[in-house]
C-alpha cells in the first residue's frame, strides 16, 4: 500500500505513456467505436429544422432474447421522452424486408411527424387526433424523428426532435 | 492520437478551439468537434458498462443536446467536461436500469484466473478473441481487477494526451491529483499489479 502511494505521487513517465497506449490498443481492439458512428452522428445533427427539445430514447426489450442483447428481435418498441410529449413507435418487419414504423404520441394531438432517413431523404406524415401516426415500406438503415404541432410556427418554437435510432 | 507531439495541440485543446470556431460561426467546426471527441464519449459510457446499441444511443443523444445547448455554454474551454460530465450521467441513468433488470454478468474472474480465456470481468468486449496476444490477454486482467473508478479513468484518459489528464478526470467525477501532474492511484495501482506479475515484461523503467 505504501509503495502504491509512493508511486502515485511521482510524476507521469514514459512508462505510464507506454502503458496508457497499451490500454488504448486494447481497446481499440476489444470495444472500438463503431464503424460509422461518427457519421451518423454527423448526420444526425445536420437537420435543418430548428427544435426546442431532444427526446431521450429508451429501447423496450419485447422479449428475453432482445434482454440478452443476442439475435436482435425484428419488432423493437422505441419510447421517446420529453418535457412536452412521449412517442412510443414500434418497428415491424413487413414483406418483402421492408418496414413499417407504427408510433403514437401522448398526450393525443395532431402533429406534423418527420422522418429522416440516413440514405433515403425525408418523409412527413401528420399524426392524427389520437396521435397516432405510421410509415410504410421503409428500408433499414438509420432514421431521425421530429414532431411538430399542427399550427405551430415554422421557428420550431416548440419541435422536439429524436436522437438517430436504428430502424 | 497521444502523446506529447509539441506541434500538436491536446484533444482538450482542439475541441475548444473547434467549439469556438463553431460558436463564431463556422459550423463546420462542429463536425470537427465530433470527430475528435466521439471516441472520448464512447469509451466513457461503455466504460459505464452501457451495452452496446444503448451506448450509441447515448452518445447520439448528448451531442443532439449540445447542439440545442451550444448557446448556454459561455467558455469554449469547458465543452470537454460538459460533453463528458452528460455523458456520463446519461449512461449511470441507463445502466442503473439495466442492472435492474439484468443479472446475466458472469463474476469476477479470479487473479489466479485460467490464462487460456479473456475472464468475463466488470465490461463485456465486442469480440473477445481480438485480445489474442498473452500480453493483451494479460493486462485486460489487470485491468478488469482494478476498482471500477479507476478503469473508467484509465479508459478514457488513454485515448487522450497528457495535457487533459486532470480535466478529464475531473469531468468524470474524480477527485483532484487522480491523475495529472501526478501518476495518481489508479495508475499507480496497475503499475504496482503489473510489477509484481512476473510474466508482465517492460513495465520496469
Amino acid at each position: 500500500m505504501d509503495d502504491e502511494r509512493t508511486l502515485a505521487e511521482q510524476p507521469l513517465d514514459d512508462v505510464d505513456a507506454a502503458t496508457l497506449t497499451e490500454i488504448r490498443d486494447l481497446y481499440d481492439a476489444g470495444d472500438p467505436v463503431p464503424e460509422d458512428l461518427v457519421e451518423r452522428v454527423k448526420f444526425s445533427l445536420a437537420l435543418d429544422e430548428m427544435f426546442d427539445e431532444v427526446a431521450r430514447m429508451t429501447r423496450m426489450p419485447l422479449d428475453e432474447l432482445a434482454v440478452r442483447g443476442e439475435a436482435p428481435t425484428r419488432t423493437e418498441t422505441l419510447t421517446f421522452s420529453a418535457d412536452r410529449l412521449t412517442a412510443m413507435v414500434t418497428v415491424t418487419p413487413t414483406s418483402g424486408g421492408r418496414l413499417r414504423l407504427d408510433g403514437w404520441l401522448a398526450p393525443p394531438a395532431p402533429h406534423r411527424v418527420g422522418l429522416r432517413l440516413q440514405d433515403a431523404g425525408e418523409l412527413e406524415v401528420v399524426a392524427d387526433e389520437d396521435g397516432r401516426f405510421s410509415f410504410e415500406s421503409l428500408d433499414q438503415g438509420f432514421g431521425q424523428l421530429s414532431f411538430r404541432p399542427l399550427g405551430a410556427d415554422a421557428e420550431g418554437a416548440s419541435t422536439v426532435v429524436t436522437p438517430l435510432f436504428q430502424l | 492520437m497521444i502523446h506529447a507531439d509539441p506541434a500538436r495541440h491536446s484533444v482538450v485543446q482542439r475541441a475548444a478551439d473547434a467549439f469556438a470556431a463553431y460558436r463564431d460561426g463556422d459550423r463546420a467546426s462542429f463536425d470537427e468537434l465530433v470527430t475528435v471527441l466521439t471516441p472520448l464519449l464512447w469509451h466513457t459510457v461503455r466504460g459505464q458498462g452501457v451495452d452496446q446499441v444503448a451506448a450509441e444511443d447515448v452518445v447520439q443523444t448528448i451531442w443532439m443536446r449540445l447542439l440545442h445547448s451550444s448557446a448556454s455554454i459561455r467558455d469554449p474551454q469547458t465543452i470537454v467536461q460538459w460533453l463528458l460530465t452528460a455523458a456520463r450521467r446519461e449512461a449511470w441513468r441507463i445502466s442503473k436500469r439495466t442492472r435492474v433488470e439484468d443479472n446475466r454478468r458472469a463474476p469476477l474472474p479470479s487473479q489466479e484466473g485460467e490464462q487460456a480465456d479473456v475472464p468475463t470481468g466488470p465490461e463485456d468486449l465486442t469480440d473477445e478473441t481480438v485480445l489474442r496476444e498473452e500480453r493483451q490477454r494479460r493486462l485486460w486482467r489487470h485491468v478488469q481487477g482494478l476498482p471500477d473508478r479507476c478503469r473508467e479513468l484509465l479508459r478514457v484518459i488513454a485515448f487522450a494526451d497528457r495535457p487533459d489528464y486532470a480535466v478529464i478526470a475531473a469531468s468524470l467525477g474524480m477527485p483532484v491529483g487522480s491523475i495529472g501532474p501526478t501518476r495518481g492511484r489508479c495508475l499507480a495501482k496497475l503499475r504496482n499489479e503489473l510489477m509484481k506479475d512476473p510474466q508482465w515484461e517492460g513495465s520496469e523503467s
